[in-house]
């Protein structure tokens, strides 16, 4: 199946917000369950572009977001669905910021 | 009005005249409400020598954050008395001390005179205050007068231009207070377009992103850990949180202040992590021995707080170490404090040394909430 391609910017929000749904709107939560659960239920591989975005994905945005779903579908199917777009500065940061939420909540799963 | 009163009293004493010198003996039409307005005069409150009571609030000379810290608890108990007192009357805040301050004092004092003015069945000074010249800054310089209207400390509360405001103080940009009770993600481009206006330190994006990381931690800390589910305390709005900046183009110097007024770390700790708490409000190597409040900033800030008790499968309590990391990503002289209970938890980062130092200190009492500042020596990188 063919890689698909997400504009974060235009297809989520500009301005990504807090970990849960109760904190902010464009919650970390929010982007887990309305889009991330569905390519990983349609098994769908998907390139995130986050160009375009006024405020970062947040350090708890991202672990809740990303941290959770790699816990819950394991490390290396959540590697193979989901990708950041590395080709911009903001896309290499997102993407190296994401990796180690995503280590970080694999560990703190494990018991680590 | 006041003429209107001035004929009826002047109707009221011909008439007691006139009546005393037995000419006549008729009474007025008016007669009943003209004494009903004469006894009213005559009772307790408007008496020459009824006081209203009055509460004064006096602040210290030196408000900040650094040397003066004491000063700061000694405005916040004088605060809380006069928000536990049984009978509150108004309350007047008497500034006329001031000689110094900084946006961190004064962000400080913001927080905690929005207590006085969103108290409880308060609603007529709930919408405004007033500026008494006699009680405002009689004895600042031009220089703070500038800063106090600037950082929008007069306007928070509703007061317009209290003072002449000497214009020739130049090279001192403000990022003018802020304030919400939810997250507020568009306010944090206004933070960065603020900076970016005044001095070039988000040369990269990871700059960026540790400053938005930092900010939204910030955010995220004070709606989700300072106040508990049932907050309730007088005066305060949970999830309350301030922010505010200057610019200092002569010093080369950035400062950038977060307040809430929430329970503080420890109070916090205990609500988030139940009975692991135990484990890091006392010391590891005895059981006998209270870590203070210092401590456990640095506890938090270390990252090495256990799992919360609501979302043990998460991994949470990273937070502190954000604003950290921001510190130390803008390879730049660096302070980041962050003040909670009694504790006064310092981080100073020098980049050109590469040395972090760490400095701790208890306090003489508790501050209300938590408050956390990053100052940064911009030095030799030019301005944007």
């Amino acid at each position: 199946m063919e890689r698909k391609k997400y504009n974060f910017a235009e297809e989520f929000t500009k301005n990504p917000g807090l970990r849960f749904r109760k904190l902010s709107e464009f919650s970390g939560e929010e982007f887990r369950e309305e889009v991330l659960e569905n390519f990983f239920k349609k098994d769908q591989k998907v390139i995130i572009n986050v160009d375009g975005i006024e405020s970062s994905l947040g350090s708890s945005f991202l672990s809740e977001a990303f941290g959770n779903i790699a816990v819950k579908y394991g490390k290396d199917k959540f590697m193979d669905i989901i990708q950041i777009d590395t080709s911009s500065d903001i896309g290499y940061v997102t993407n190296e910021e994401m990796l180690k939420r995503v280590d970080e909540a694999i560990r703190r799963a494990n018991g680590k | 009005m006041n003429e209107y009163r001035q004929k009826r009293r002047q109707r009221w004493l011909k008439y007691t005249r006139l009546k005393n010198e037995g000419i006549i003996f008729l009474k007025p039409d008016d007669y009943y409400k003209l004494k009903k307005y004469e006894l009213r005069k005559k009772s307790k409150k408007f008496s020459v020598n009824y006081k209203k009571r009055i509460n004064d609030i006096k602040l210290p000379s030196k408000i900040d954050f650094e040397e003066n810290i004491d000063n700061i608890l000694v405005v916040s108990k004088q605060i809380e008395d006069y928000m536990q007192s049984h009978i509150r009357g108004n309350f007047r805040i008497d500034h006329s001390a001031i000689t110094c301050a900084s946006i961190a004092g004064m962000l400080y004092l913001v927080g905690q005179v929005s207590r006085l003015v969103s108290q409880p069945g308060n609603y007529k000074i709930s919408k405004k205050l007033k500026y008494n010249k006699h009680f405002g800054l009689k004895n600042a310089d031009d220089k703070l007068k500038y800063l106090f209207y600037e950082i929008g400390y007069w306007q928070y509360f509703g007061i317009g231009k209290p003072y002449h405001i000497e214009k020739n103080i130049k090279e001192n940009y403000f990022l003018s207070i802020e304030s919400n009770s939810k997250s507020d993600i568009k306010l944090l481009n206004k933070i960065k377009k603020f900076i970016k206006g005044k001095v070039s330190i988000f040369d990269s994006y990871v700059k960026e992103y540790k400053f938005d990381d930092a900010i939204k931690e910030a955010m995220g800390n004070a709606l989700e850990h300072a106040y508990t589910e049932d907050f309730l305390q007088p005066g305060k709005i949970k999830g309350k949180w301030w922010i505010c900046g200057h610019y200092d183009n002569i010093c080369k110097t950035l400062e950038l202040v977060f307040y809430d007024y929430g329970i503080g770390i420890r109070e916090s700790m205990k609500n988030n992590m139940g009975e692991e708490a135990k484990i890091f409000l006392m010391d590891k190597l005895s059981d006998k021995f209270i870590k203070n409040d210092a401590d456990l900033i640095g506890v938090a800030m270390e990252g090495k707080l256990s799992k919360y008790k609501r979302y043990k499968e998460r991994d949470r309590g990273k937070g502190f170490q954000r604003f950290k990391d921001f510190a130390r990503s803008s390879e730049l002289d660096c302070e980041l404090s962050v003040v909670s209970g009694s504790g006064l938890y310092k981080y100073i980062y020098q980049y050109n040394k590469n040395i972090e130092t760490v400095k701790k200190k208890t306090l003489s009492n508790s501050i209300d909430g938590m408050l956390i500042k990053w100052k940064i020596k911009i030095g030799d990188r030019d301005g944007a």
